[in-house]
């Protein structure tokens, strides 16, 4: 009889492209990592990309809140936690984008170092007109 | 994002935050963070109540030290949890922010 190593759980949700849904993304986040049990460290650094992420695409995505939806996805494989945001908007990978000096008061230089500083595994692909990227947190990451 | 600022007659301001510092967050301490900065020597953020800090709100902590040391001042965090000071530390903000671990630290930087 096998035994089962590896299983995986995924929650999804869609977000209006507003900056009240920010702050719902958040709480949603939070709730399913922590009914997850996700390490505390891992689940904090996830929210916090993922508001770097999202902010992203309201600051500089040029897109009006009609033309989509902000969509995200987690998967809980064990121990690590997985995450997928897509969103419409101008392309952006966060994977190639040049980094801004962090000594620099310009506009998306710290968030690009936070979720690149955080995220252990960070893929980008363009859907459509859909940025997608997903990236993973492990509790003993970085 | 709730905010409480102690300002006396004297140069040395407080600043207690509590909830998260999104973009929401920031837009509720810019503008106080911004005038403190342009009428104290020192300001003290107290930041033990910061569930989530994002580059926006550390944006606005920055420019607000950077005021303050073009003058001789400074901005000093205070108390933030272990999760918030990583993201501090990690953007690098600590040289020009300092972390300390209570108010009376904070004074010995600032005085």
């Amino acid at each position: 009889m096998g035994t089962l190593t590896h299983a995986t759980i995924s929650k999804g949700c869609r977000f209006p492209i507003s900056l009240q849904a920010l702050g719902d993304i958040d709480l949603w986040l939070e709730a399913v990592g922590k009914n997850w049990d996700v390490d505390d460290r891992a689940l904090f650094r996830a929210r916090v990309c993922v508001s770097e992420l999202a902010a992203n695409v309201i600051e500089h995505g040029r897109v009006q809140s009609n033309d989509g939806t902000i969509d995200l996805e987690l998967r809980n494989k064990l121990p690590a936690l997985e995450i997928e945001i897509s969103a419409p908007g101008v392309a952006f990978d966060p994977t190639t984008a040049p980094p801004i000096p962090l000594d620099e008061d310009r506009i998306g230089g710290r968030g690009l170092h936070l979720v690149r500083t955080y995220a252990n595994s960070l893929l980008y692909r363009r859907i459509g007109q859909r940025n997608v990227i997903t990236f993973a947190l492990t509790p003993k990451s970085n | 994002m709730q905010i409480t600022i102690s300002d006396g007659a004297g140069p040395i301001a407080k600043v207690c935050l509590v909830g998260k510092i999104d973009i929401a967050g920031a837009e509720v301490i810019a503008t106080p963070i911004a005038t403190l900065a342009g009428s104290k020597r020192g300001v003290i953020v107290d930041l033990s109540g910061v569930t989530l800090i994002s580059s926006i709100g550390i944006r606005h902590l920055v420019s607000a030290a950077k005021t303050l040391s073009r003058k001789g001042g400074k901005l000093v965090v205070v108390n933030p949890n272990d999760h918030v000071k990583d993201v501090l530390v990690t953007t690098g903000v600590d040289d020009l922010m300092p972390i300390v671990a209570n108010d009376s630290e904070a004074h010995i930087l600032i005085d």
